[in-house]
């Protein structure tokens, strides 16, 4: 069987270790410490410590000094979990994680170690806390002595590429799609092959580059009509759509990204596929059909990103329709989150906020709104936002005393195509909702 | 080996558990002490609890390591919301590792982390450095040639050194000469220069920080040591030797080794 070394996905391996390790787990504690929330940082040190726990583990010795100093840590660790309020997911990963440390028959397994770590990086990611889900698939990957199976590596390697991309870490996501595309073309692994192969077009979607991005989602498009690649499809169409949207082709991206939404095959996909939907529709005014969207998804999604997407969707829509109390509360509950967000979607929030205080007359808060996602955008090399943000500043700076309006009025489409959209999008909202 | 301590009496009362009887602790109370402690005694690693407000906070840490870049430091703290910002900034001050009390001090914990952290001090740096020139000497005398150069209490002598390798002086100085290594005396002599020329390399240490630190009853028989071995003074050596070269001049002289090419 192929094995591979997966510590090479990580740029930490090109690294010297640094002291502490585990740091943006100490970075969420003192963040929650800032914002008061006593149990969000409580819960941050106990994740420090269990991760400090698999570290020491890691490098145990066997002798009995060594298993006598682990026993220690890991009673006290879990003693320090047990203390916290039961009702937190992250708690019951925490605790998954000690128990599978804390097998009778030393060493632990390290197999089941690494399960729960994936389990809790898949928890972690779908929780933006992108840098934290990333340190636990290196720690994940450290269980393995001497390579892992191929097949394994291609799935950390595209985990490894997905988390990378949100946090912009563009050289490092690249790198990691890479070897999925090469290890699962080895395998002969089809549906990862193509996956990788999307994670390359929105790798290049992100950076500015759209005509190699429609490129290669098209390419894949064109491979995937098996009904078994169903998945690969909704997402490659959701991905022909981002790039639609980008070009300013808004009609084609809200057909396309009903495309996927209706061939989504799990939940994850479909609140996904509908809060990109609402976005797209909220820019041709489309408000009505939007608002179906996006409250189903933040009303029933338990995925942080699509949740937050669609409040920060919410935000723009209010403004647009000059709802200044909805624009008030989305702006309180998407300000609530902000720290969690990766750097476009808080690019994004900071972006909606501002346009907003402008179509509500606050020049100056809007201008700071503006300023931080400009800000955000050059720091993450987020090219295509940078210049989308920088022409309302220069409208903002040429007539200050002009509310920037929202960019469609009223939808000049009513094409088929759409009536079909909200058609299906009320039906989808009222037996949901 | 001498460590000197800042950290809360409980956190103390585990280092001295874990300590004895290889390190001797010296607590201080503050960074002045801690300084103090470190310019005058043969201090080889420090034990710090990073405090918020008075005591040995990061801004402390910093210069300390600015000061004396050769010392170990080791941070023993307890974890909390508060010290997590501390925590984060000790990256940028070069520390290696940290222990978190009631988390990873258990006794043998506590232990293993000093003795790793030993292994990182001058003295090992340098005793690493000779350990091919010195080889073929038995194990019980290296190990007491060592403890000799590093003692706390006693100025390094060849007695001392038998006695802590349980044999006869002269039976000391067979060992030495079957070796094919110079004399005891001259082995403690350059092993003493060496360990002195990195101590003079922090910026913190004076010629007589160094020599005191190192046992010489003045400061003027350590300089002209220096001289006699390196053709330098103390000053000198500091500006234009690196410990490379310093050992590369001490193997061909006293060792039988070509002399490789030395920095002027």
């Amino acid at each position: 069987m192929l094995h591979k070394d997966p510590h090479v996905l990580f740029d930490s391996y090109r690294r010297p270790a640094e002291v502490p390790g585990h740091r943006s787990f100490l970075r969420r504690a003192r963040q929650q410490r800032e914002r008061q929330c006593e149990i969000g940082s409580q819960l941050a040190l106990a994740a420090f410590l269990v991760a400090s726990l698999v570290d020491r583990m890691l490098r145990a010795t066997g002798d009995d000094d060594d298993t006598e100093g682990y026993r220690w840590q890991l009673r006290s660790t879990r003693h320090f979990v047990d203390e916290l309020p039961g009702s937190h997911a992250e708690r019951a990963h925490l605790v998954a994680l000690i128990d599978a440390m804390d097998q009778a028959v030393p060493p632990p397994q390290r197999a089941v170690v690494r399960m729960s770590l994936v389990a809790y990086a898949y928890f972690l990611n779908q929780e933006a806390r992108l840098e934290d889900a990333l340190d636990m698939l290196e720690l994940a990957a450290r269980t393995h002595d001497g390579g892992c199976p191929a097949e394994e590596y291609a799935s950390i390697a595209m985990f490894v590429g997905r988390v990378n991309r949100k946090l912009a870490h563009f050289p490092a996501a690249e790198r990691a799609y890479r070897e999925a595309q090469l290890t699962a073309e080895a395998l002969g692994d089809q549906r990862t092959v193509l996956f990788s192969q999307l994670g390359m077009a929105n790798l290049h979607r992100s950076t500015g580059d759209l005509a190699r991005s429609q490129d290669l989602v098209e390419d894949v498009l064109a491979r995937c009509d098996s009904p078994k690649l169903a998945d690969v499809r909704s997402a490659a169409y959701s991905d022909l759509s981002a790039v639609f949207e980008r070009q300013g082709r808004r009609i084609e991206a809200v057909a396309t990204e009903y495309q996927a939404f209706v061939i989504a095959v799990d939940d994850t996909s479909r609140w996904r596929t509908l809060a990109n939907l609402g976005a797209s529709l909220v820019g041709i005014g489309e408000y009505a059909a939007a608002r179906y969207a996006l409250e189903v998804v933040a009303a029933r999604s338990d995925v942080f990103d699509s949740r937050t997407n669609a409040v920060i969707e919410l935000l723009g829509l209010a403004s647009a329709v000059q709802d200044e109390l909805g624009f008030r509360r989305n702006l309180r509950e998407a300000e609530g989150r902000v720290e969690a967000m990766p750097p476009s979607m808080a690019v994004d929030f900071h972006y909606q906020a501002g346009v907003g205080m402008a179509r509500f007359g606050h020049l100056s808060r809007a201008r700071e709104f503006l300023v931080t996602a400009m800000e955000l955008a050059e720091a993450h090399r987020l090219n295509t936002w940078y210049f989308k943000v920088e022409r309302v500043m220069r409208g903002l700076a040429a007539c200050p005393e002009v509310e920037p309006g929202p960019e469609v009025e009223h939808s000049p489409w009513h094409t088929p195509d759409l009536r079909e959209v909200t058609s299906g999008l009320q039906e989808f909202a009222t037996a949901n909702l | 080996m001498l460590v000197v301590t800042a950290v809360p009496d409980a956190q103390l009362f585990k280092l001295r558990a874990a300590a004895s009887p290889v390190f001797t602790l010296e607590p201080v109370e503050d960074g002045p002490g801690m300084v103090e402690a470190i310019r005058l005694r043969p201090v080889e690693l420090a034990v710090v609890d990073p405090k918020d407000g008075p005591g040995i906070g990061i801004r402390e840490i910093e210069r300390l390591r600015q000061m004396f870049p050769s010392l170990s430091l080791l941070i023993y703290t307890a974890l909390t919301p508060e010290t997590a910002e501390l925590l984060l900034a000790l990256g940028r001050v070069g520390i290696r590792r940290a222990i978190f009390s009631r988390f990873d001090d258990a006794p043998s914990s506590l232990r293993q982390a000093l003795h790793s952290e030993a292994e990182h001090t001058v003295f090992r740096k340098v005793a690493r450095s000779l350990a091919d020139l010195l080889g073929a000497l038995p194990d019980q005398l290296r190990i007491a040639l060592e403890s000799t150069l590093t003692s706390p209490m006693e100025a390094p002598t060849v007695s001392l050194m038998a006695q802590r390798a349980r044999l006869g002086r002269r039976t000391c100085e067979r060992l030495f000469a079957r070796s094919g290594l110079p004399s005891p005396r001259m082995v403690l002599i350059v092993a003493r220069l060496l360990y002195a020329h990195r101590l003079l390399l922090d910026p913190g240490l004076t010629v007589e920080n160094v020599a005191t630190k190192l046992g010489y009853s003045r400061a003027r028989t350590m300089q002209a040591h220096l001289r006699e071995v390196f053709g330098l003074t103390a000053g000198e050596m500091r500006l234009s030797l690196t410990p490379d070269d310093a050992l590369h001049i001490v193997k061909a002289r006293y060792f039988n080794e070509p002399l490789g090419q030395v920095a002027s």
